[in-house]
């Protein structure tokens, strides 16, 4: 069993990494300014809308952690946090792909993003659902015994 | 009587006028006939579009059509120039007619920016060539975009006519069907004519850019990004004939 601080470590940073490379190559699209045909504006509006709602959540969870100084070892359901860390590793890998494939697929970009957001939402409401309860589940099971950090 | 008289003027009359269109519809038909005779040795192949309209065209030196001493027919020179577009891959040519000799045309290929041909699975299609995977060309379009699509008809006009590249532009279907519908031979009595310092070898490229996106159409280019001298030498056609 793992304990709520370290899970929250996990994810925070795989989310932070899965986003770092589409954000990366957004930016260079932009500054180069070619890739999108002027419609830099609609990318973005993209891949915020499919980053930042979530990755919000978890920097703020931290935030308030951070501010209230909650107790961080206490164990948290293995389950809940091996669904949140799949749906949410399954989710970025496609977020990913779409950024990395769009060379090699014969459309606008934009049309791709359109496409890709047809799976993208089934995906995104798994991956939220179980990602809101792991970081919002506040009182530990009885029984438990906090772990030591 | 003057009736009579006057139906006889409106007669002669009329006689003479149609005398008169009789003399210009001759002079038609001869002017026909000397279209005829001009393209007569041709008339055994299709015609080429004439007058032509290139993105680029450079004169090929007589000296490499003609292998070893004589002076060379055009059977020859047309086997050379085969030779050559064979000797670079383009097994699919086809043999035109022009006013005063021949055209030698190669099928539509994709070509890269440089003027090299994409890799053989893009060569010969229409379909944009998409980068290979985690190539340097693979990034260089994830940040820039995808390039847009190069397409090229090299003709070689072998001729004792002067011309001017002043026709119409042709379109990338006309293009794509040339080498497909073309002679596979020069006719002998075309073929059997020496090939003398009158004639002159120019090869025309025919250039057209599809912008990226599968909606999109090829269009054509009235002027080349690169020299013609360079589309030979990159595909690999001057090294031939330079030899």
């Amino acid at each position: 069993m793992i304990s709520i601080g370290k899970a929250k470590i996990i994810l925070t940073a795989l989310w932070v990494v899965g986003s770092l490379f589409p954000l990366v190559i957004l930016f260079l699209q932009t500054i180069y300014g070619t890739y999108y045909n002027g419609k830099e504006s609609e990318a973005w509006g993209w891949f915020t809308s499919v980053i930042a709602p979530t990755l919000s959540l978890i920097i703020s969870v931290l935030v308030v952690d951070a501010l209230n100084q909650k107790p961080q070892n206490r164990p948290v359901g293995t389950l809940i946090f091996l669904l949140a860390l799949l749906f949410s590793v399954l989710y970025l890998a496609f977020v990913n792909l779409v950024f990395l494939l769009g060379p090699r697929i014969d459309s606008a970009p934009l049309d791709l993003f359109k496409r890709a957001s047809l799976g993208l939402g089934l995906a995104q409401g798994l991956m939220t659902a179980t990602l809101g309860v792991f970081f919002t589940k506040e009182s530990p099971k009885k029984g438990e015994k906090p772990k030591e950090e | 009587m003057k009736r009579i008289t006057i139906v006889s003027i409106l007669i002669c009359t009329a006689l003479l006028l149609a005398g008169c269109g009789g003399d210009q519809m001759g002079a038609n038909t001869g002017n026909a006939n000397t279209t005829t005779t001009t393209s007569s040795t041709t008339s055994e192949l299709p015609e080429f579009p004439w007058p032509p309209k290139a993105s680029a065209l450079t004169t090929i030196p007589n000296a490499y059509l003609i292998r070893g001493e004589g002076q060379g027919t055009l059977k020859s020179v047309g086997d050379r120039l085969k030779q050559a577009f064979s000797s670079a891959g383009y097994s699919q040519t086809g043999y035109y007619g022009v006013p005063g000799g021949f055209a030698l045309v190669s099928p539509l290929e994709q070509f890269k920016n440089d003027g090299t041909p994409v890799d053989t699975e893009y060569r010969w299609t229409t379909q944009a060539a998409l980068p290979s995977l985690f190539s340097l060309d693979y990034f260089r379009s994830l940040i820039i975009g995808k390039s847009a699509g190069h397409y090229r008809v090299i003709a070689f006009i072998v001729t004792d006519k002067l011309f001017t590249a002043t026709g119409e532009a042709a379109t990338v279907e006309t293009a794509e069907r040339l080498s497909r519908e073309g002679g596979t031979a020069l006719p002998p009595s075309m073929g059997n004519q020496p090939f003398g310092d009158q004639y002159t070898c120019t090869a025309l490229i025919y250039e057209f850019e599809k912008a990226p996106g599968a909606d999109t159409k090829a269009e054509f280019k009235a002027s080349s990004s690169i020299m013609a001298d360079m589309h030979l030498r990159k595909a690999k056609i001057l090294d031939f004939l330079e030899r």
